[in-house]
């Protein structure tokens, strides 16, 4: 015979028993806005430093990239009149 | 000055830390332009014989992949070309007019004339061997030879836009700047890294366009600045996920592109698809505290994206938008952002990486902000042994509770394979069970049933290049009744576009006949990025024949005026398409 199996009653809470995942404690992906900058593009970076094909992005602390939101609009400007001025 | 502007703007095109280029791409010793393309005939954007009138001129610009530069309907009797200025991106760098460029090459109306002539005289063995010659075309490096397939998107595109039988007097006033993308930019399931080489593309055009009036001038003895021919570009290109709300750079450049009166420039007027992603359950709107299943496949070579935008705001991010992610068989985990632009790794129970989030709030014109974040989950299929990868199976994304009310649009970003491109990508979705994609007679529901439910949406989940105020919206419809085709995106209220033409036969017969990359080649195909270059051409003939609608609204009444069907949506028909057979 088998060992005995104890039979308990299903927990209402569906994630009893799961494994829990666990965030990385957040840092700044960059310090600085540049045309072209994103989520994909950074991911892709270190993707490929991984490889051994570039470089790694450099690490950076937590709020580095608090004044990039701002710093778009000055890449705008910039790109604008590189269009269209002499 | 024009020069180096597109070379140091963008600093990550040369760094290039996605590896789009080839290395042999890169321009190694860029230079400032100067006025020997107005001088020297080998330099000149086109022959004297194929330059526009100056009153009834409108330059059409295509952004696309593998451009057919020889196509015999880019060109005037005697072999003349029509093409102003191309720019191969990731072609092999060999000097040549486009000293100023990042990289690649660039090919103007001569130099393609006398290739043709080449042709003509039997010292080319045909047109194929053009792409060859002039090095847009070379199998021995490593890239995708686009080029070289018989029916690209890029043909098509480019040739409703701005193809004319040579005879046609109508092509002298039409001349093309075009740009290829990289093929690696194509091959990239997400087009996820295109806009950065959209924004060079972007520049290259308005460029090259301001010296082509010039060019004009010189030609006529007209005085400096007077010639100012209208560009209408078109970008058969789209993402699904991202704010929707013109917030991103490309889309505001975009708009500020044609809000600009540049005094030696005509208007600058863009075209885009809708998207075709009305019924790939890609879209959803969220509240705090709710969160939406989203199944990712196994045999994913790539990663599967989600971005999140949340509501508009005063005051500047606080912390409180945080993002709920389930992965299969593992507990919730809700991020903990503080400042914007951080991003932090998923791990699972043992430690290993499963992907990645990322906190990208906005700050939007009117001063306000808008929150946004990125998921990025690593490919169920790693490409190489060794590197992160992560189960497949239903995960979950939502709002963690707490953060500011409102509704947080989801959308999942397009991962599918493109035609001719070897990648191995798996679409996700979103799975609602309260989602009905079929009647109960198989037929597919074309529109949000009232009152459904459902979290995941169909209106509104269209091209996110296309969220500005001034880009004109292109959707498809279906040729046998002018109706809309049902992958056809609708832009939130309903609407399939700024302006509706044909591309589906019927609804039983999806696409339409297409030119292919070799003059007299055609094909079959579909979907809204090829409603984006007939409207297009319409566009840029109503520009040459005087019309001047300043912004979408009066593009949008000028084009009712013309409509087989003004109504809901104008529908514009018979504009320069294959007859069927």
């Amino acid at each position: 015979m088998g060992a005995a199996v104890e039979l308990k009653q299903e927990p209402n809470d569906p994630n009893c028993g799961k494994a829990q995942p666990e965030w990385t404690a957040p840092v700044a992906a960059y310090t600085r806005y540049r045309p072209g900058l994103s989520p994909y593009m950074h991911y892709w970076q270190q993707l490929r430093a991984r490889r051994g094909q570039t470089a790694p992005p450099p690490d950076h602390q937590p709020e580095d990239g608090a004044k990039l939101p701002g710093q778009m609009a000055e890449a705008l400007e910039d790109l604008i009149r590189r269009s269209f001025g002499e | 000055m024009i020069a180096l502007a597109i070379m140091s703007a963008f600093e990550d095109f040369v760094n290039d830390p996605a590896g789009v280029l080839p290395d042999d791409a890169m321009n190694p010793d860029p230079q400032e332009l100067d006025d020997s393309d107005l001088d020297d005939p080998a330099l000149a954007y086109l022959e004297d014989a194929a330059l526009p009138d100056p009153d009834r001129g409108c330059i059409l610009a295509v952004i696309d992949d593998a451009i057919p530069f020889a196509h015999e309907r880019l060109t005037l009797p005697g072999g003349v070309s029509r093409v102003a200025a191309f720019w191969a991106q990731d072609a092999a760098f060999a000097g040549g007019p486009g000293l100023d460029l990042p990289s690649g090459i660039e090919l103007r109306g001569p130099a393609i004339g006398q290739l043709l002539q080449q042709v003509a005289a039997g010292a080319l063995p045909g047109e194929d061997a053009i792409y060859r010659a002039s090095g847009v075309l070379d199998f021995r490096r490593d890239s995708t030879p686009s080029t070289a397939y018989s029916d690209p998107h890029g043909a098509a595109v480019a040739l409703l836009a701005a193809g004319f039988a040579p005879q046609d007097p109508a092509g002298r006033d039409h001349p093309l700047i075009a740009v290829n993308l990289p093929p690696r930019i194509t091959e990239d399931s997400m087009g996820t890294l295109a806009p950065v080489s959209i924004l060079a593309s972007i520049l290259f055009i308005i460029t090259r366009a301001r010296r082509l009036c010039r060019l004009v001038e010189t030609r006529r003895g007209l005085s400096a600045g007077s010639v100012r021919l209208p560009v209408v570009i078109n970008l058969s290109f789209g993402l699904t996920a991202g704010a929707r709300d013109g917030s991103s750079l490309l889309e505001r450049f975009m708009d500020a592109v044609s809000a600009v009166a540049a005094a030696d420039l005509g208007p600058v007027h863009f075209v885009l698809p809708t998207g075709n992603n009305r019924q790939s359950r890609l879209f959803a709107r969220l509240k705090p505290g709710e969160d939406i299943g989203w199944r990712i496949q196994p045999d994913d070579r790539t990663i599967t994206p989600i971005e999140i935008w949340g509501p508009v705001h005063d005051g500047p991010p606080d912390g409180r938008f945080q993002i709920t992610v389930t992965p299969p068989g593992l507990a919730p985990t809700t991020t903990a952002f503080t400042a914007p632009w951080q991003y932090s790794l998923l791990t699972g129970a043992d430690g290993a990486e499963l992907g990645r989030a990322y906190y990208t709030p906005r700050l939007l014109e009117n001063g306000r902000w808008r929150e946004g974040a990125t998921v990025i989950v690593n490919p169920t299929c790693p490409q190489f042994p060794g590197e992160p990868w992560a189960m497949p199976g239903e995960w979950r994304v939502g709002i963690a509770p707490g953060s500011l009310d409102g509704v947080y649009e989801t959308s999942v970003q397009r991962d599918e394979v493109i035609r001719g491109f070897p990648r191995e990508a798996r679409q996700s979705w979103l799975h609602d069970p309260a989602y009905r994609a079929e009647d109960e007679a198989g037929r597919p529901i074309l529109s949000d049933p009232p009152a459904s439910g459902a979290r995941v949406v169909r209106d509104g989940a269209f091209n996110t290049y296309a969220g500005g105020t001034r880009p004109i919206r292109a959707g498809a419809v279906e040729a046998a009744g002018l109706s809309l085709t049902s992958y056809c995106s609708t832009l939130g209220d309903g609407q399939g576009g700024d302006c509706l033409l044909p591309v589906d036969r019927s609804h039983g017969l999806r696409g339409m006949i297409v030119r292919g990359r070799a003059s007299g080649g055609f094909s079959i195909q579909a979907g809204t990025s090829l409603a984006a270059p007939q409207f297009a051409r319409w566009l840029a003939a109503r520009l040459a024949a005087g019309d001047a609608p300043a912004d979408r609204g009066a593009i949008r009444t000028l084009a009712q005026l013309h409509a087989a069907q003004p109504n809901p949506t104008p529908v514009l028909d018979g504009i320069d398409r294959f007859l069927p057979f």
